[in-house]
């Protein structure tokens, strides 16, 4: 058993709280990926499983077992640092032995099996022509795999991965992306791995747990977490491109509830008109994905008027921020135009598949 | 440096220059170590024939002097105690410094930064200043002309530059590897001996170098609180005009002594010496 709790846990540096009465559950043998921005709390609440940190309030607990009083030696987690923290004085054989020869696990280890289990752990993350090498001198995506290694070697229950992977250039974090997740089917380890890349948490993640200032948004699979986003900050914070969220006023017109799009009345479709019985919220935070917006000619009668803010290639596809109104949205195209920053475009978005959101809140009302 | 690849019609002007200079220092520090090593070997005739004579038969007669007559036994027992004192101090001085030092760098605590800055006021005052009141204190309990004394009043006088410096080394270590080796399974205890003190062995060498030079060249204190059983080689060093006018080959002979063990001890840690202090200063 190795499911990882929190259980309304609170943890303090100084007066200022970094979180306040989280409960999360890891659950055996899943991948979990914290995702937020940077400052959310992520990090601290996965030291925190460690025992790098000690909590203020509540519990955690590693496989039912509460733990808070446990010292980091014995909690039996790996631990693979952002900085991959690899001890500069041994070599690669050393840094990977170094956990076997911890006096915790004083005699669990011959020497034979030490070495045994050292080859096998660098054959399996295919470092093993590196074994004898200083550490010092490896690239960045080699020194990754030895901390990755190390962390990995006793077979701990518990993995942990502090941004293992931030640090690699694009095509090497592509390429991880696909060993962690590998290496995750091979081992079933239960697994939490912080980040602050929303691309890499759904690439690898079982389970997805979205924090943001200290809060947790939303804790689903990616596809849960990408589809239906419970607030406007997991729909503005996941996805590829994330959808783009907008504050706009909402009207009571001739024909029912429009919104006021940047200054042109958009009826609320239909299928949402049930989610305001009663008296309507006077604005609402709406998420629209690129795919709903697209460009019109000028003198169509459903134009809205919108500003281009920035534009830049993205692969093959150009993408366009628009600004519309106070709220900024996005649009792509495989259709190559040029355009400069500032110019007027003409623009018409598909409110059909728009999520809508509690302005006051953030909270999902439909998505 | 590069030199050795360049042709020769290229030769570096400067680094000539710098090497050149290199030379005139290095011969200017040799220089007095040149003349103590020589007087101790010539013959007294030779000594003092002016000019200097450059070339002469060596003898051992001085060492032989020095060491078997006028009781120059003796000379083997300063040797001793300077040894033991020096050793003893200095190994005190950086096993307790590091670990106030680590102490220091890894847990901070109200006040922490008063405490380092008292540490090292204590050096701040000449030693000849509170030589009065430390040889009042080690009369009462007894320790004059005794090893202890000296050990203790070394390794005090040394703590504080160790401190100071190693707590710089130790704030240098990047937190995540001792964080790393608590969650690989160490206390706290084991990684400060098995991370933390091999990260800074430059540090170590340089403070037990600096240490073991000053126990071994102390003269003053030595020379008021010991008199014969637990006197230093400066001490005999000292005395040794009074008693016999000057013999200069047998005062150089036993100079040679006196000087020998410290240099054969800096020679063979320098390497980490040099990298030490740079390591300190260039972050």
């Amino acid at each position: 058993m190795s499911e990882v709790q929190f259980r309304e846990v609170t943890k303090r540096f100084g007066g200022t709280s970094v979180f306040e009465r989280i409960s999360l559950e890891c659950p055996e043998h899943r991948y979990l990926c914290l995702l937020g921005p940077s400052g959310c709390g992520k990090t601290t609440l996965m030291r925190l499983v460690a025992g790098l940190e000690q909590p203020d309030e509540g519990d955690i607990l590693i496989g039912g077992q509460r733990v808070n009083d446990l010292p980091p030696s014995t909690r039996n987690v790996g631990m693979a640092f952002q900085n991959y923290a690899l001890y500069p004085m041994l070599s690669v054989r050393g840094n990977l032995a170094f956990p076997l020869r911890a006096p915790v696990r004083k005699r669990s280890y011959s020497e034979a099996d030490i070495d045994s289990r050292v080859e096998e752990i660098a054959h399996l993350l295919r470092i093993g022509w590196l074994l004898d090498r200083p550490v010092t001198t490896l690239s960045g995506g080699q020194q990754q795999r030895v901390a990755l290694g190390r962390a990995l070697i006793r077979n701990p229950p518990v993995l942990l991965l502090d941004e293992p992977i931030t640090h690699l250039d694009a095509r090497l974090r592509y390429e991880m992306r696909a060993e962690l997740k590998t290496l995750h089917a091979n081992l079933q380890t239960t697994t939490i791995h912080v980040t602050h890349d929303q691309q890499e948490a759904l690439a690898v993640a079982d389970l997805i747990a979205v924090m943001n200032a200290g809060r947790i948004e939303q804790i689903g699979p990616p596809v849960e977490v990408y589809r239906y986003p419970k607030t406007a900050f997991v729909a503005g914070f996941a996805g590829d491109p994330p959808m783009s969220v907008v504050r706009m006023p909402l009207r009571v017109g001739d024909s029912g509830l429009q919104i006021d799009f940047g200054g042109r009345a958009l009826p609320l479709p239909e299928k949402f008109a049930r989610y305001f019985p009663g008296e309507p919220p006077s604005a609402l935070l709406i998420g629209i994905r690129p795919s709903s917006v697209s460009l019109v000619d000028a003198q169509a009668s459903n134009a809205i008027s919108a500003k281009v803010y920035a534009h830049e290639m993205v692969g093959r596809e150009l993408q366009l921020m628009l600004s519309v109104g106070d709220g900024r949205i996005r649009y792509r195209s495989p259709e190559i135009r040029r355009f400069a920053v500032g110019d007027i475009v003409a623009c018409d978005v598909n409110l059909e598949q728009a999520h809508l959101f509690d302005a006051e809140t953030g909270a999902v009302i439909v998505n | 440096m590069t030199s050795d690849s360049k042709p020769i019609s290229q030769f570096n002007l400067r680094a000539a220059l710098a090497l050149g200079a290199a030379c005139v220092v290095v011969g200017f520090s040799l220089f007095p170590l040149y003349i103590m090593i020589t007087t101790a070997l010539k013959a007294e005739s030779d000594i003092f024939s002016w000019p200097p004579t450059w070339t002469f038969s060596p003898t051992l007669q001085a060492f032989k002097n020095a060491f078997l007559l006028f009781g120059g036994q003796n000379v083997l027992v300063f040797l001793f105690n300077s040894v033991l004192i020096t050793a003893a101090s200095t190994a005190l001085a950086v096993g307790l410094g590091s670990m106030a030092a680590y102490a220091l760098a890894r847990f901070p605590f109200r006040g922490s930064k008063h405490l380092a800055f008292f540490i090292l006021s204590t050096r701040f005052a000449p030693p000849v200043a509170f030589i009065v009141p430390i040889y009042l204190m080690f009369r009462s309990v007894g320790l004059i002309d005794t090893h202890l004394a000296l050990i203790l009043f070394y390794t005090s006088m040394n703590l504080s530059f160790v401190i100071w410096v190693l707590r710089g080394f130790f704030a240098d270590i990047p937190i995540e590897l001792e964080e790393a080796a608590l969650v690989d399974g160490y206390t706290r205890w084991q990684v400060f001996l098995r991370v933390a003190l091999p990260l800074v062995r430059p540090g170590l060498v340089a403070t037990a170098i600096l240490s073991a030079v000053f126990a071994w060249n102390e003269f003053l204190l030595a020379n008021i609180i010991t008199q014969r059983d637990a006197a230093t080689i400066p001490v005999y060093l000292s005395g040794f005009s009074a008693s016999m006018g000057i013999a200069w080959g047998e005062y150089m002979a036993v100079g040679f002594f006196a000087v020998a063990p410290i240099m054969i001890f800096t020679f063979f840690l320098q390497r980490h010496l040099v990298r030490g202090l740079t390591f300190g200063a260039v972050r």
